[in-house]
């Protein structure tokens, strides 16, 4: 037993250490800042968009920083459970978190308890627009089409969304501003989507750039309308939705966040890196082939653009009849 | 052929054998840890694949995925637990065959299994990719609903003993996947509200704690008989009686390895689901069903060659339409978007030196496990020699680290042991598991698909007059009845008195 | 006979389940988003588990009945009995709960150690070199906690005592 006591000494004095060695550096307030790899929380899982764009973000600020910058996937609950967690993480600047529009939504679906401002916000990255897509045997070639019909046959136009995340902002915002009833079908996931429309179990889903080019050289899809402000450089013959008379835009901002309580100096400092990072020539590049635009902002501008986002999402909710 | 040439030279290099062969090692020795799956191998295998070429990258992940898959198996048969989930049905019969003191056998049954089903689900693929593509394509919402429907009709003849008790088992398992966010409408369901619910269960800890536990405790509670010896087949089993063995079971192989790969194909279905159901389809073509869960090899070859069959499928949507069909190929196409490289319909005509390099790759994969493990048996089999009560503390320790591993959270791990309670009362009360396990993997593709279906048609009548539903649909109807009749058969001489004998 | 009455018992716990389950899924909120609601799934399912539950009830109470009444008494084994038989599996469960509870308070390293020694000591019958045991399991726990940490980048629990 004594034998027993003493390894319980000694591994307390282990932990003890790493505690106090871990404390150290949240005094340090960003003049030595990042002395330990840093973690950024993607709450959704591996291999998807969001995932694909944070580590690429996590390679070029690992230049910047001089210090590994680790991808980590904790997933489920429409990036809740992740979310939840980094919220919970000591704010030192060594967790922080990907987060996109979903955050906001969760809130207001009432998923969540906490929302943009529940985090420090530190800078938007990117940002990604859709393209909305039918299988080429439908009869539609725009968007004019489409609404033309609905008009004649509510809900009888299929519509792949994933309910309550921020892919079924799109369906519900076009009803509202063409006046017009889809069938939405709930389709989680961005891949089971695709297969959807392109299987056409479906009418009508909304793809990325990058996986529409794809299907469209193969003949297998039509591009409807772009949710852009303007119309993207690849598909400059699709026409946005704004020009087909359907007063939506609609885009997926994805940036990163720190726990709140992050000391100042540590927040400037990772914004200023990740400035670096968004105007390198390779991280350009690498947007471009994942089909996302580089639209980066920094800390003051990120928090006025999510207060806008949210009460703009609020508003696109209560609109489309999602809440009341 | 030229581009065939092509891949084969850039595979062919020291340095992406090398790494194959990391891949491999560590995939056995993800796959053989209880409470460690291939999926996590993968993920962290995930960031050095970015650094690499994207031919590279997937051979590494892939080099994990067959290593793991194979790995699974010395778990399943050493200690009836499954080491991935892709071998749970490995268990039915590679533990009994392990108990009866040969476990030489069947772990090299196992392998050779799992070595031909890569082989020949590789060769599928090579000729046949495009066309499995468009077929995988025809499964809307109505034939998935139709095909789960088909697996799920297993569980009558899963059930040794009451069919009640196992339909019972089957729905438990259905009832618990629900927990969390409906996938549909996002809405949480029987979270009673606890935020960690949200997601639902995480099937890792779930699948651990039903047989980990209910296994080890029933260890702890009857300490098992010490394994006959049996020199000839317990340490090394020669291989010219193995290949005879093998030779035996030919057409055993080919159908699991054909059902294997096929499934893979389909989006979402995957390992765990090829590895049941071809256990299930074998049973009911073996003239000697009743062996089955005694101990048979046929039992082994159908699991063991369905499940590594299944990887190869399961490239087929990911590279041609870039739809994953599970987390592991989810994760191969977030390697190939990172290098800019968008799979899809025009991924073989643009990259064929890519595409054919991944073949290639799977297929020296293959090669490589089974040398990896060969040498590899011998000191697994070691472990038989550790007594039970230095085992089982670091199984249970393993079981920990894995479930927290899973999520970084400790709830996990309560999820851990609320289901090893719950395993160990339906094993002393005589419900069957594996109903359970399928229940838990199909319940939710059952709801999802059912629920489009009804969403884009209401009209029910649509899942007749497709016709590969309407086929699927028939072969679910005569599957379960067959399972009921032939399970009614079994236990017709007063069934109550044979459980007596079987739990005294 | 044991079988039987236990049976009876697992339907009656099969359906008090039933019942919890079926309350859960009156609570979930109908949001008419799409062609069906949440539960509609759900209540299915709940349905069939309960027919067969009462199938099970039915069925080992008609065993029961119709069973010989020298069957019906004779191999009683005590509560004392079967509690001596399956006492180390409820000591391992507890044991188990007691570790995931402390680990968060104390630390994976401690709580680890302690769970794998105390565990060895209610498994095994021996006694000897038990200095050995306490190694074994120290470096056991130091050495998955070096491959976790330092490998596969996950972060276990510190303890939040000292």
């Amino acid at each position: 037993m004594k034998k027993m006591m003493g390894a319980l000494i000694l591994g307390s004095s282990l932990v003890l250490s790493a505690c106090s060695s871990a404390g150290g550096s949240t005094e340090a307030e960003g003049e030595s800042y990042p002395e330990q790899p840093v973690q950024i929380v993607v709450p959704w899982d591996a291999g998807g968009d969001t995932d694909a764009i944070n580590r690429v973000i996590a390679e070029e600020l690992e230049k910047e920083l001089e210090q590994d910058v680790i991808v980590k996937n904790i997933s489920g609950g429409s990036g809740v459970i992740g979310a939840q967690q980094t919220l919970d993480a000591k704010p030192d600047g060594y967790t922080l978190l990907a987060i996109h529009d979903s955050m906001a939504m969760s809130e207001l679906m009432g998923q969540a308890d906490f929302g943009y401002f529940d985090f420090q916000p530190v800078s938007l990255m990117t940002s990604t627009y859709d393209l909305v897509a039918t299988h080429p045997e439908n009869p539609w070639d725009n968007m004019e089409d489409v609404v033309a019909d609905a008009e004649g046959n509510p809900e009888s136009i299929t519509y792949a969304a994933s309910i309550g995340s921020t892919s079924q902002l799109e369906p519900a915002l076009i009803q509202t501003a063409a006046d017009i009833q889809f069938n939405i079908v709930g389709y989680e996931g961005t891949a089971k989507r695709m297969k959807a429309i392109v299987a056409n179990d479906v009418h009508l889903g909304s793809v990325s750039i990058a996986a529409g080019k794809e299907y469209m050289a193969d003949d297998r899809m039509k591009l409807l309308g772009y949710t852009g402000e303007e119309r993207s450089d690849e598909f400059p013959d699709v026409p946005t939705l704004k020009e087909q008379g359907i007063d939506v835009t609609s885009a997926v901002s994805r940036g990163i966040a720190a726990p709140k309580d992050t000391p100042e100096a540590i927040v400037e400092k990772l914004s200023d890196a990740l400035q670096n990072v968004a105007e390198s020539e390779s991280f350009q590049e690498r947007m471009e082939e994942l089909g996302s635009e580089v639209s980066y902002k920094n800390t003051e501008e990120y928090v006025q653009f999510l207060g806008e986002n949210e009460v703009e999402m609020k508003e696109s909710l209560e609109t489309s009849g999602l809440l009341e | 052929m030229d581009s065939i040439l092509l891949s084969f030279e850039s595979i062919l290099n020291i340095q992406t054998i090398l790494i194959l062969l990391a891949g491999v090692v560590a995939g056995i020795i993800v796959g053989s840890i209880p409470g460690f799956t291939i999926t996590m191998g993968v993920a962290l295998t995930l960031p050095f694949s970015f650094s690499m070429d994207p031919v590279n990258g997937i051979a590494l992940m892939m080099g994990v995925q067959v290593g793991g898959s194979a790995g699974g198996l010395i778990t399943s048969c050493l200690f009836g637990i499954p080491g991935t989930p892709s071998s749970v049905a490995t268990t039915f019969d590679g533990y009994p065959m392990v108990k009866n003191g040969e476990a030489g056998k069947a772990l090299a049954i196992g392998l050779w299994s799992s070595f031909i089903g890569t082989i020949i689900s590789g060769i599928i693929l090579i000729f046949t990719a495009p066309i499995l593509a468009e077929w995988a394509l025809e499964f809307g919402p109505w034939e998935m609903f139709a095909l789960m429907l088909f697996g799920i009709s297993a569980i009558a003849s899963l059930s040794d003993g009451s069919l009640i008790k196992g339909l019972i088992s089957g729905m438990l398992g259905i009832l618990f996947a629900l927990v969390g966010s409906d996938p549909l409408t996002a809405i949480p369901r029987f979270t009673f509200g606890m935020s960690e619910l949200m997601s639902g269960f995480n099937f890792l800890p779930v699948l651990i704690g039903l047989f980990a536990f209910s296994q080890l405790m029933s260890d702890i509670k009857r300490p098992p008989a010490p394994v006959p010896f049996n020199e000839a087949s317990n340490v090394s089993y020669p291989l010219p009686k193995l290949l005879k063995d093998m030779w035996s079971s030919g057409t055993n192989v080919i159908r699991s390895s054909f059902i294997g790969t096929l499934v893979g194909i389909l989006p979402a279905a995957g390992g765990s689901i090829a590895n049941i159901l071809s256990y299930d389809i074998a049973k009911k073509f073996s003239r000697k069903s009743h062996e089955f869960g005694k101990g048979t090899k046929e039992g082994i070859i159908a699991a063991e060659s369905a499940n590594n069959s299944s990887i190869g499928g399961s490239f087929v949507p990911m590279l041609a339409f870039g739809i994953p069909g599970d987390a592991v190929t989810a994760m191969m196409l977030g390697a190939l978007l990172i290098h800019g490289i968008q799979p899809g319909p025009l991924l073989m005509e643009n990259q064929p030196v890519l595409v054919y390099g991944i073949f290639i790759s799977f297929f020296l994969a293959a090669f490589l496990m089974l040398i990896v493990q060969s040498l590899g048996i011998k000191v697994f089999l070691k472990i038989n020699n550790i007594p039970q009560h230095v085992l089982i503390p670091v199984i249970l320790l393993l079981c920990v680290l894995g479930s927290f591993a899973v999520n970084n959270r400790m709830f996990d791990v309560w999820v851990l042991l609320a289901f090893g309670l719950i395993g160990y009362w339906m094993k002393a009360n005589l419900f069957p598991l594996a109903p359970f396990i399928l229940g838990i993997i199909l319940g939710p593709m059952i709801e999802e698909n059912l629920r489009q279906a009804i969403s884009v048609s209401p009209d029910l009548t649509t899942f007749f007059t497709r016709p590969i539903s309407a086929v699927l649909l028939v072969m679910a109807a005569a599957s379960l009845t067959y399972g009921i009749i032939s399970s009614m058969k079994q236990n017709k001489p007063n069934e109550y008195e044979q459980e007596n004998k079987e739990s005294a | 006979m044991m079988t039987v009455k236990r049976d009876a018992m697992n339907a009656v716990i099969l359906l008090a389940f039933c019942g919890l389950a079926f309350y859960g899924s009156t609570l979930i909120p109908e949001r008419s988003l799409g062609k069906t609601e949440g539960d509609f799934f759900p209540n299915i399912i709940i349905g069939i588990l309960a027919v067969l539950s009462l199938l099970l009830l039915v069925k080992s109470v008609y065993a029961y009945v119709t069973s010989e009444k020298q069957q019906r008494t004779e191999p009683k084994t005590s509560l004392k009995e079967r509690w001596a038989e399956g006492k180390k599996v409820w000591y391992t469960f507890a044991l188990f709960g007691a570790y995931i509870f402390i680990m968060p308070l104390a630390g994976y390293f401690l709580s680890s150690v302690a769970f794998l020694f105390t565990l060895y000591l209610l498994l095994s019958s021996n006694r000897k070199r038990l200095w050995l045991v306490l190694i074994i399991s120290i470096v056991v726990t130091y050495v998955l906690s070096f491959i976790f940490q330092k490998f596969l980048l996950v972060f276990l629990p510190s303890g939040v005592l000292f």
